[in-house]
């Protein structure tokens, strides 16, 4: 029986797809399940097999390549790759290989939609990354540097003065004071999130940067999912992942003005019934004039850590 | 232990006990022993003595696909077969080559005749979040095909969700659910803040059976702490609610600071006092003790 996700995923293709589409958070994925925004994702990935990537979505490929736990996923944008044919260089060659080497103990067979992307053998996931990564030869350069070069967001200063935060220790404040007086850096997370190479990874790195950094910079991650992360739940987040909370270094939610607060930004989040559905990894530096700029978390952290 | 002790003698005592034990478990077949084991006749013995060792890992976890996948085989041996692969994806990096292969018979038998099978299959797909045993197990209990497994069973394994993708569905079942279903669901929902009012209500309805309701405050607690705290501060004071449930609310809130610092002030604490003044029941009482002595400030080391 077919079902709603399929019409989506029909509707969906029925279109040019670009970036917009596979914005995390875009209005089609609203309200579905994990599984299904999983499901919908990879569709329009593999649509580039036939399509080629749009330039707006090389990044998008690689990222997920680089950080997705879903199987799913990964052999979308293994297709999407196969999708580039001469142009696909030597960066994708490790991507390809650290997926498939990634996925290799969560392996499952693919069950594409039938008719809507093109037909080959029934592959796994591995499969799948291996077959494009044997036909990816030339090693041709292709920048994927994530947010290099990223506009600038100038902060509403009403908007923030009205989104209230709690940190992990409950204490309270507004998203004014918490970015006044020194340059922040600014991510977002969630405790929810079962991809280690996402929130988890973000958190672990965010807390040696704390303990490192020689800028005096505030440290902060803001929760997705501020209706569920409670000042327990991110201070036992944040502990188990080595953060040294102090007035310099906190886990925050928005208690109040987080629709606000995601527009603001501009944030890559989208939800379920319950909680997140899909995001993106998500950095920002945000200077005392409060201009964000959305950074590459790798090179952020691999730039602390050369220090 | 004296200084006569006899090392040496312990040590011996002890190697033939390990060397015992080691004889006396079944012996590991050889791949070709494994491969000629695959027959007719083939009995659950046989099947239990097959080992996962290291020496024949890859072949016994090829034959015990193949069973697992032969709807002539005995259902005793596909059951067997099932628990071992379950067993040898413990091994998750030698496993991996058969991971997908296991993952789609999974999904093979989740839509099996045979009830065993299919129990076991979407036990084990749920497990692992796998998103066609999530949605065979919805559409279960959606009523939008026949039933794979009880409605509690398949409560339970979707509950398992981590993301809690179908908490509107248990929040249906948490009102309209038979008696085994609701407490499934209830349970499902304490990940849930969507669902704290819905707890709340259930939690404080007398009507509701007690176990509902100690169900509904424990989700709730969860949920949201400090919502917990009204409620169950309200079935302490109420000298008419459930002694049961009273005495598991305030043990609850001692236990729960994000609960027991919403209601402890010194109205509160003089309402422990009389209650305790005036009822009979022990375990209130104790309860009572257990909430003052939780909530006194420590003192520091």
């Amino acid at each position: 029986m077919p079902r709603d996700v399929d019409a989506l995923i029909t509707e969906l293709l029925g279109r040019p797809v670009g970036a917009a589409q596979l914005r995390e958070g875009a209005p089609h994925s609203a309200g579905l399940s994990t599984a299904d925004a999983d499901r919908v994702r990879a569709h329009l990935l593999a649509s580039f097999e036939t399509s080629g990537i749009p330039d707006d979505a090389i990044d998008i490929v690689a990222e997920e390549l680089r950080t997705s736990a879903s199987p799913l996923v990964l052999a979308g944008a293994a297709r999407a790759v196969r999708g580039l044919g001469a142009d696909a260089g030597g960066e994708w060659v490790e991507l390809l290989r650290d997926a498939a080497d990634r996925v290799a103990t969560a392996d499952v067979y693919v069950r594409w939609q039938p008719g809507v992307v093109a037909p080959t053998w029934m592959r796994t996931v591995r499969g799948e990354l291996l077959d494009v990564l044997s036909g990816v030869r030339e090693a041709t350069a292709r920048g994927t540097g994530a947010g290099v070069g990223a506009p600038a967001i100038e902060l509403d200063r009403e908007t923030l003065r009205h989104v209230r935060i709690e940190d992990q220790s409950g204490a309270r404040a507004t998203m004014t004071e918490l970015l006044a007086g020194r340059d922040t850096i600014l991510a977002f997370f969630y405790t929810r999130c079962m991809n280690p190479a996402r929130c988890s990874l973000t958190i672990t790195r965010l807390a040696g940067l704390a303990r490192s950094d020689p800028d005096d910079r505030a440290i902060v991650a803001m929760t997705y999912d501020p209706g569920y992360d409670s000042p327990q739940r991110m201070r036992r987040y944040g502990a188990e992942r080595g953060f040294a909370f102090g007035e310099r270094a906190r886990l925050v939610r928005a208690t109040e003005g987080w629709p606000e607060m995601r527009a603001m930004f501009g944030l890559r989040v989208g939800y379920g019934p319950v909680t997140v559905n899909e995001h993106a990894r998500e950095l920002f530096l945000v200077g005392d004039d409060l201009i964000a700029r959305a950074v590459d978390p790798d090179a952020v952290f691999s730039a602390s850590l050369r220090e | 232990m004296s200084d006569e002790t006899d090392i040496e003698g312990l040590r011996k005592a002890f190697v033939t006990e390990v060397t015992q034990e080691r004889r006396a478990r079944p012996k590991a077949r050889t791949a070709r022993q494994v491969e000629a084991s695959r027959s007719a006749e083939m009995t659950e013995q046989d099947l239990e003595q097959v080992l996962l060792d290291a020496e024949t890992f890859e072949s016994t976890a090829r034959l015990l696909l193949d069973i697992l996948g032969d709807e002539s085989a005995a259902l005793s041996l596909r059951l067997i077969a099932l628990e071992r692969l379950g067993g040898a994806a413990f091994q998750p990096v030698r496993f991996a080559p058969f991971h997908a292969e296991f993952v789609e018979r999974l999904r093979d038998l989740a839509e099996s005749d045979h009830r065993e099978l299919r129990h076991m299959a979407l036990d084990r797909l749920s497990l692992d979040n796998d998103e066609v045993g999530q949605r065979l197990l919805k559409e279960s209990l959606e009523g939008t095909r026949k039933p794979l497994v009880p409605a509690a069973t398949a409560a339970r394994f979707l509950a398992r969700d981590e993301h809690g993708d179908s908490a509107p569905l248990f929040r249906d079942l948490a009102r309209t659910g038979g008696a085994r279903v609701r407490e499934q669901a209830l349970r499902a929902l304490a990940t849930d803040p969507g669902s704290v009012e819905l707890l709340a209500s259930i939690s404080s309805d007398k009507t509701e059976r007690t176990a509902v309701r100690e169900l509904a405050a424990m989700s709730l607690k969860a949920a949201s702490p400090e919502r917990f705290a009204d409620v169950a501060r309200d079935m302490v004071l109420d000298e008419s609610e459930d002694e049961h449930l009273r005495t598991t609310a305030l043990s609850a809130m001692a236990f729960t600071p994000g609960a027991g610092d919403v209601v402890d002030d010194d109205r509160f604490r003089e309402n422990l006092e009389r209650i305790k003044g005036e009822t009979a029941s022990r375990s209130l009482k104790t309860s009572i003790d257990r909430f003052t002595e939780a909530r006194e400030p420590k003192a520091p080391e």
